[in-house]
């Protein structure tokens, strides 16, 4: 795909790929369709304006997460202008966007016009991106764009993606032009993309699994396949769509696959065109799985990847194969780490843990990003020297996840946080940003909130002390105000008092634990 | 006994409190488990969640009832359990003397009450009950009653709207049996949901549970443990099954 040319920034990638593949469909959405040679015209234009308005390479903008093709316009645009973008998800609560933004001070945030409205326009500059006047120009727009790509280093920032983060502030991790076009060549590798390929992209722009889909198919010549939520959510027109478009390749979190095992959605023959299903960001119940498995399997490839937002968010890919069923019991392996990955399992010292024990896992390689964006006190906190060596600065990034190598199968198997982050439908939760919401509302004494999988599905369960009478939909319609939809509680339960442990701490342990005994003996 | 994966089951008000819970033990044994609820916040908490199918229905509304039913089963192919759990509890006595002088009970509360306890589980069945037979489907009809079907002094709409319910059971335990139907009610006692506790004065409440031999509220995981036992029970129908600590003995 590369021509021998130093392609060393994601502008130069795609340009090379849009002329080799120019009459070939880039985007499909609804029944709109865009070839390549459109794309990167439209995306010069718009990586024009933003070097018109004066943004330079390494400025931030923060781009509305609403699926369209627009959308990815301005991403490729902001790609080739050397500009960092970070999706924001436009039905965030104002506050947290404002947080998100205030972190950011982006150079321009861009929006549908009924969101603009809401933005303080004396603190950001903000523009609707459907009324954007771009330069018409074609062959002035593309000079503008070469001549600009040769700024943009391997190390510049790509994008900035937020994560839910402890303090009730998100944490936006810092991806690298360099990073991104890692994670394109081993998808490439790694999956066998060829000619003809069309990557569903069911995942939201802002939610990091969207990641994968959008670099492996714009970057390697095929097409990408748009999916709004309410697409997603309507089962039968989704499959129905996903057969119209020849949807060769599925990535998404297991929650979206067990949804459609639920409403029936799914038979053999189903996903016609389908080569692989690739699924990650949670653990995908293997008693659930093996439905789907023995429904597909045999025409579908199916492949459990697993990584950190940190870290281009895949780090290793593991291909099901029936002797995983063996036994229905908890969830499956990760695979082996990708080649451009290192990894170690410590203890809390950051210490190399002896092999078959237990330990955190922590990633290193030129994948693991730049850290939080303006966030040094979290990045350090992070992102750690190599405890290999100290000869020169190799950082390594600290997953949280606590793993452990069976040197008997060679494989490694996730056992648990080292810290209260959970995983819910995917997304990344730190289980105190929940507890903080919960705390500024007025009624609310104490809260803790816990996170449990009932079936292997994920519940949020949030236990409240009142100081007065407060119904539980009035809680959820406050909540709406300070949190994103997936970080509210499944479950509230309103107790007199909250159990705390020896050290006068909030017990959750127990609390899980007599919630989940509720939960079967009941 | 009545094997319960893979089968259809509907709770209507399943979005919360015992209606919810008995989703959830219906989950445990595996079935297809579909809400129909108006619009909250836990509704909508609830449309995130990959094991369940929730469908907004007002199930006042005999148009939007037929309507949902016909999307059920155009969804899964049958419904082979109906839980009329949809319930609203109001109190108030048919004449009262306060301060403001004499007070007559609220007649549209009374519409209310009996269009959600009532009118809504005779839509509902018919509408299910078709669907069952047009897909041959052997199927449960379950009534969530109360034990103020005896008849609660301050609760005129509500304890009509239950024994009005516990009548339909008997009719349905005789009338649906030759397609394969078969109906029971179960009337919990005092639980200790949020709607016991808005509805009912604190102080009654206390001398509620004193009345009661076992001494607490019930729980809705006891209530919905009692439901689905009496779903999978094949030789179960007609009968109101009381679940209340031995409040009423």
């Amino acid at each position: 795909m590369s021509n021998n040319q130093y392609l060393f920034n994601l502008g130069s990638r795609f340009k090379s790929v849009a002329s080799q593949k120019s009459d070939s469909v880039a985007v499909l959405f609804e029944e709109q369709k865009l070839t390549y040679s459109e794309l990167d015209r439209q995306s010069d234009a718009m990586a024009t304006y933003f070097i018109q308005s004066g943004l330079k390479v390494g400025d931030l903008v923060c781009i509305s997460g609403t699926k369209n093709i627009t959308a990815v316009i301005c991403i490729l645009g902001a790609l080739k202008a050397g500009v960092t973008y970070s999706v924001f998800d436009p039905e965030s609560p104002q506050p947290r966007l404002l947080k998100i933004f205030d972190r950011c001070n982006p150079a321009l945030v861009l929006c549908e016009n009924q969101l603009t409205v809401s933005i303080p326009s004396d603190k950001f500059k903000v523009a609707d991106y459907t009324k954007l006047q771009l330069p018409a120009n074609e062959d002035d727009n593309a000079a503008v764009v070469s001549n600009h790509l040769k700024s943009i280093t391997a190390a510049t920032a790509a994008y900035v993606m937020f994560t839910s983060g402890s303090t009730g502030f998100p944490k936006g991790a810092t991806m690298t032009h360099q990073n991104v076009l890692n994670l394109i060549d081993w998808s490439i590798q790694t999956y066998g993309i060829g000619a003809g390929e069309v990557f569903t992209s069911v995942n939201p722009f802002f939610f990091d699994n969207s990641v994968f889909d959008l670099y492996s198919s714009l970057f390697s010549g095929s097409t990408i396949a748009l999916f709004d939520g309410q697409a997603v959510r309507d089962s039968r027109k989704l499959l129905r769509l996903i057969d119209e478009f020849k949807c060769t390749s599925w990535f998404s979190v297991p929650s979206m696959l067990i949804y459609l095992q639920t409403m029936r959605a799914l038979n053999a023959d189903s996903f016609s065109s389908l080569k692989r299903i690739i699924f990650g960001g949670e653990g995908y119940p293997k008693a659930r799985l093996v439905e789907l498995f023995d429904l597909l399997s045999h025409r579908i490839s199916f492949y459990n990847v697993y990584g950190p937002t940190e870290c281009t968010c895949i780090c290793s890919s593991y291909k099901v194969e029936s002797n995983d069923f063996a036994d229905l019991k908890g969830f499956l392996p990760l695979g082996k780490l990708a080649p451009n990955f290192s990894g170690w399992i410590v203890d809390e010292a950051l210490q190399i843990v002896p092999d078959g024990q237990q330990g955190e896992l922590l990633l290193g390689g030129p994948n693991v990003g730049m850290g939080y964006y303006r966030d040094h006190e979290r990045t350090n906190l992070a992102f750690v020297q190599n405890p290999t060596h100290s000869a020169y600065r190799d950082m390594a990034y600290r997953t949280g996840d606590v793993v452990l190598h069976n040197p008997d199968d060679d494989k490694i198997r996730i056992m648990g946080r080292a810290d209260n982050q959970i995983k819910h439908m995917g997304y990344r939760i730190e289980l105190e940003e929940i507890e903080n919401a919960l705390s500024c509302i007025e009624s609310v004494a104490q809260t803790a909130v816990i996170h449990c999988e009932l079936r292997g599905i994920s519940q949020i369960v949030a236990f409240v002390k009142l100081k007065s009478d407060t119904e539980e939909d009035e809680i959820r319609k406050v909540l709406k105000g300070l949190l994103p939809a997936y970080m509210i509680p499944t479950k509230f339960s309103f107790v007199q008092y909250l159990q705390k442990n020896a050290n006068g701490k909030l017990d959750r342990k127990q609390l899980k634990s007599d919630y989940l005994g509720q939960r079967v003996n009941g | 006994m009545l094997a319960l994966k893979g089968k259809v089951c509907l709770v209507t008000g399943g979005a919360s409190g015992l209606g919810l819970e008995i989703i959830e033990q219906l989950l445990r044994e595996e079935a297809v488990s579909v809400i129909f609820d108006i619009e909250s916040e836990g509704f909508r908490a609830l449309q995130n969640r990959p094991d369940l199918a929730v469908f907004k229905c007002d199930v006042t509304d005999e148009e939007q009832v037929a309507n949902s039913i016909k999307a059920v089963t155009e969804q899964f192919g049958q419904i082979d359990v109906l839980v009329n759990n949809v319930g609203i509890l109001y109190s108030a006595p048919l004449i009262s003397f306060g301060g403001g002088g004499l007070k007559l009970h609220d007649s549209s509360e009374w519409q209310r009450v009996i269009s959600t306890n009532l009118s809504s589980a005779f839509y509902m069945t018919k509408h299910a009950v078709q669907a069952m037979l047009t897909r041959r489907t052997k199927g449960v009809i379950v009534n969530i009653t109360s034990i103020s079907a005896r008849g609660n002094a301050g609760q005129s709409a509500y304890s009509a709207a239950k024994a009005g319910l516990e009548a339909l059971t008997k009719v349905w335990a005789k009338e649906l049996p030759v397609f394969g139907i078969r109906c029971f009610a179960v009337a919990p006692g005092f639980c200790d949901t949020e709607s016991t506790h808005v509805a009912v004065n604190e102080t009654i409440l206390q001398d509620t549970i004193k009345r009661v031999p076992l001494k607490r509220l019930g729980k809705t995981a006891e209530i919905a443990a009692f439901v689905v036992a009496g779903i999978k029970n094949d030789y179960l129908n007609g009968k109101v099954l009381e679940i209340d600590g031995g409040l009423v003995i």
